[in-house]
């Protein structure tokens, strides 16, 4: 059985599953993790602002926050949508071809 | 097979919510900032019995920030921009998909898809250091005008032990 290295033309199920994981873990996650650790932040302002602005602050970056992360996967899961359609219809294509045939 | 990898660009929306939490964050702050120089009256925030180490002899909680101890904090700012600012420049801008697909359909696609990822993370870096700059400015600028007034006030204080005396 000919790998998809020997193909002109075609997609690899297990292929996708492997690409959608390196694109989750090389782009979006050192990022995510890095928008999310807010620690140090959180450590500064109790440490020295005093009063009702420093829960605003925070809160709202907390918010920023969880709206960045939101965004983060809602592109990642369109583009598993996307690369998935595309796999699909190549795979389609394919069995229509041999259903000709 | 092409891909546009268009349906993921969800940029001006999550612009839009940073722009309503930066709102809301301006309108907070700058109604909050007031209070440092409040009274007792009104609860007892009061931005000098934190800046002057007044608390003590006071019984109320204390409620502040000084321009040093908001260097500490823009500071902690400064170094979380930084962090994810680094981590952005590290990302690949293409991923191996060779044992996905044959062919170049999914290059745009997820060239698209690192573009989008920095643009939201670029949108959220340069509101929170709006955000830390009005801060800057609105406490260095209550603090200006907070220490004139305390200066006024003693001097006027001075004149008249002066006067009693």
């Amino acid at each position: 059985m000919p790998t998809i290295s020997d193909l002109g033309y075609g997609t690899s199920r297990e292929g996708v599953t492997v690409l959608l994981e390196d694109i989750k873990s090389n782009l979006i996650t050192t990022v995510a993790e890095n928008a999310a650790d807010i620690s140090k932040i959180e450590a500064a302002c109790n440490e020295n602002w005093v009063g009702h602005s420093k829960d605003v602050f925070l809160n709202n970056l907390r918010k920023d926050v969880t709206v960045l992360q939101d965004g983060l996967n809602q592109m990642y899961n369109a583009l598993v949508t996307e690369i998935n359609a595309a796999s699909a219809a190549i795979m389609d294509f394919d069995q229509k071809l041999i259903s000709e045939n | 097979m092409a891909i546009s990898g268009g349906t993921y660009r969800v940029n001006s929306d999550l612009q839009q919510s940073f722009r309503t939490n930066m709102e809301t964050q301006n309108a907070t702050v700058n109604s909050v900032i007031s209070s440092y120089t409040g009274s007792a009256d009104n609860g007892g925030e009061s931005f000098f019995s934190k800046t002057f180490g007044m608390a003590s002899s006071l019984t109320y909680e204390t409620v502040g920030i000084t321009p040093e101890m908001l260097s500490k904090i823009t500071t902690a700012i400064d170094e979380y921009v930084s962090n994810l600012n680094a981590s952005l420049d590290a990302m690949p801008t293409a991923v191996d998909y060779t044992k996905a697909f044959k062919g170049e359909g999914v290059t745009k696609a997820v060239e698209n898809f690192v573009t989008s990822v920095k643009e939201i993370c670029q949108s959220y870096i340069i509101s929170l250091q709006q955000t830390e700059q009005q801060i800057i400015d609105s406490v260095n600028s209550h603090y200006s005008a907070s220490d004139a007034d305390l200066s006024g006030q003693l001097n006027s204080d001075a004149a008249n032990i002066h006067g009693n005396a």
